[in-house]
């Protein structure tokens, strides 16, 4: 791990330098981490998705932006296949991920879950203790004795910048958290089971601005080392935080790129009028 | 002359008024609803400290007479001076931990069922069907335990008496089929519906974000059931198997008709008859005669009272200890 993240902040580094010009280029010359291409989606009869084609750079933050149901959020349930527990939601169409369709029929579910996390609206800990909650994952995917399972919960808490506010906490209920810590509880979580795509569904609505402003920092922090997925309806935030910004729009991707040239010379008008605040 | 504005102002002020008048009547409408109900809270409190007071008071004689002689002797028979309440208790205790023993694994697999594996319409039918187990009448219960189980296990306990189990001992004596085990097994049947919708109900309380996200780590549904919405739904759970195990210690018709009712001694193995505290009073209260053999079933019946308060409150105490673990606020 310690290798890719010196890997990736020499990466970094130039990348904040580059003129907007540059920087495009640079970034269709990146890896994509998943390729969606025709996605369509139905809730029973009720098509949500329409063709969509989009993305996901490998190791950057793709911000997931539009109204309220426009499918920003079914978009992203489909990269881990979760819309499958519902008996009526289907996706058809391909998403590839490291070589492979994720949608076709074979793929080891429990695995892509695994090496896909997802972070959810509302802080999700499990009715367990804060130690058990970071282990979860851990105990599931991997063989490890007391003590290297005891290293990679203390891993995965440092890298979700949590491990200081509760390393004398962690026999408590995951529960007994504040909102906020719950929320990052639910990130260590996924990072301990070593994932490399985080998804994350409006990870902040639900929690106050000062944990919100952790969060961001967070994701700033893990995108080095993660592909990270962020569904927002904040655009402030899809601002602040993502190299990436697709716009949704009644289940169609209107327009994707660059976070920069989507806030500051969107070509479309309907991304313009989002934007700017002439429709919600 | 009055203005237009004041015209207006005064038309308005008026008809608020008026709407104010109409519903001033209604004002103590919310104090006269708040003391009807804590009349009625207060009236089943009230019930709860009479019962109690008329079990002590019609013991009484049998508590002042017999003292703690019936808890420590094993023999119901009246006719020899004999007062004894530990037949009876064992009955109820063995009779109740056969029952939950076999109903509670059941209960939760079905509960499970219901919830996360079968499809949303048939498990509504399943579901139905179940909760009407729990409106059969319980003497519908012990004729259907004479009539079908008892014949079934006259031919399975000699098989079990030849298996390596016999050797144990709890199969021994002869296979008549009428005795603890039945009891037990009719219990079980007779709980299984509670349990099971209470379970269904709390199962299907998990927030489904959790659920989610234990699917979302890679979990099976049997993982996400195990490691997390048991979890969640401890306490309810813990609740359901309480609320059956008060219905199984009370229980009367049922298993009067197959425990056997033997009042004089302790039932030897499983396939041996006895009888449980509510079969006793049942069954014993037609041939007490005398003042002391009414006042002692009362008694009986006082045990049984205090018993079923008793789990109650470790119930209560357990759930609450859960619920700090869990940190549900539920």
């Amino acid at each position: 791990m310690t290798e890719t993240t010196t890997d990736r902040s020499a990466a970094v580094a130039p990348r904040i330098e580059v003129a907007t010009g540059q920087r495009a280029v640079e970034f269709d010359a990146l890896p994509s981490k998943l390729s969606v291409r025709g996605l369509d989606f139905f809730y029973g009869k009720e098509q949500a998705l329409f063709g969509n084609t989009l993305e996901i750079k490998e190791k950057r933050v793709t911000a997931i932006i539009g109204p309220s149901g426009c499918g920003k959020s079914t978009h992203i349930r489909t990269f881990n296949r979760i819309y499958e527990l519902y008996r009526n939601q289907r996706a058809t169409g391909e998403i590839w991920f490291d070589g492979r369709n994720i949608l076709a029929s074979g793929t080891d579910l429990l695995d892509l879950r695994r090496r896909i996390g997802m972070i959810f609206q509302k802080p999700s800990p499990f009715p367990m203790t804060v130690f058990d909650n970071i282990a979860y994952g851990l105990r599931l995917h991997f063989k490890l004795s007391r003590s290297e399972l005891a290293d990679h919960v203390e891993d995965a808490l440092k890298r979700a910048a949590l491990w200081d506010e509760v390393k004398h906490k962690l026999k408590e209920p995951g529960l007994a958290l504040s909102g906020g810590q719950q929320q990052r509880l639910s990130i260590a979580r996924a990072i301990a089971a070593e994932p490399e795509v985080i998804l994350m569904d409006e990870p902040c609505s639900a929690i106050d601005p000062v944990a919100t402003a952790k969060i961001e920092e967070l994701i700033a922090q893990l995108s080095s080392a993660y592909t990270i997925v962020i569904v927002t309806h904040n655009m402030q935030q899809a601002a602040r935080v993502s190299d990436y910004t697709a716009f949704f729009f009644e289940g169609r991707i209107v327009e994707a790129g660059l976070t920069t040239q989507i806030f500051e010379n969107p070509q479309r008008k309907q991304t313009e009028d989002y934007i700017t605040g002439r429709f919600s | 002359m009055r203005t237009r504005e004041a015209d207006i102002a005064g038309a308005s002020g008026g008809g608020r008024a008026g709407a104010r008048l109409r519903r001033s009547h209604l004002k103590l409408a919310d104090p006269a609803f708040r003391w009807l109900t804590i009349l009625c809270a207060a009236a089943v409190a009230l019930a709860m400290i009479a019962l109690t007071g008329v079990l002590v008071g019609n013991s009484w004689l049998a508590i002042t007479k017999l003292g703690l002689k019936p808890l420590h002797t094993v023999a119901w028979a009246p006719s020899i001076g004999s007062y004894g309440a530990l037949s009876s208790l064992f009955g109820t205790f063995v009779t109740t931990l056969i029952a939950m023993v076999i109903a509670v694994p059941l209960a939760l697999a079905v509960a499970l069922l219901l919830v996360e594996l079968v499809h949303p319409v048939l498990s509504r039918v399943i579901g139905t069907t179940i909760e009407m187990l729990a409106a059969i009448p319980s003497i519908i219960f012990g004729m259907w335990g004479i009539f079908v189980v008892v014949p079934i296990l006259q031919k399975v306990e000699p098989w079990i008496q030849s298996t390596p189990l016999g050797r144990l001992g709890l199969f021994s004596g002869p296979p008549i089929g009428i005795g603890i085990l039945p009891a037990g097994i009719i219990l079980a049947l007779m709980v299984l519906p509670f349990i099971t919708a209470v379970s269904r109900d709390v199962l299907g309380m998990v927030p489904t974000v959790v659920k989610e996200a234990g699917f979302g780590m890679g979990s099976t549904t049997f993982e996400v059931t195990r490691r997390i919405s048991f979890r969640y739904a401890l306490s309810g759970i813990a609740g359901a198997v309480f609320l059956g195990l008060g219905r199984a210690l009370g229980e009367t018709m049922a298993v009067a008709f197959l425990l056997g009712g033997v009042f004089d001694r302790l039932p030897h193995s499983l396939l041996d008859q006895g009888t449980s505290i509510s079969a006793t009073i049942a069954l014993q209260f037609g041939e007490a005669t005398k003042p002391l053999d009414v006042s002692a079933l009362i008694e009986l019946g006082l045990i049984l009272f205090l018993i079923t308060m008793v789990f109650q409150l470790v119930a209560q105490v357990w759930l609450a200890r859960a619920r700090r673990m869990t940190g549900s606020r539920a």
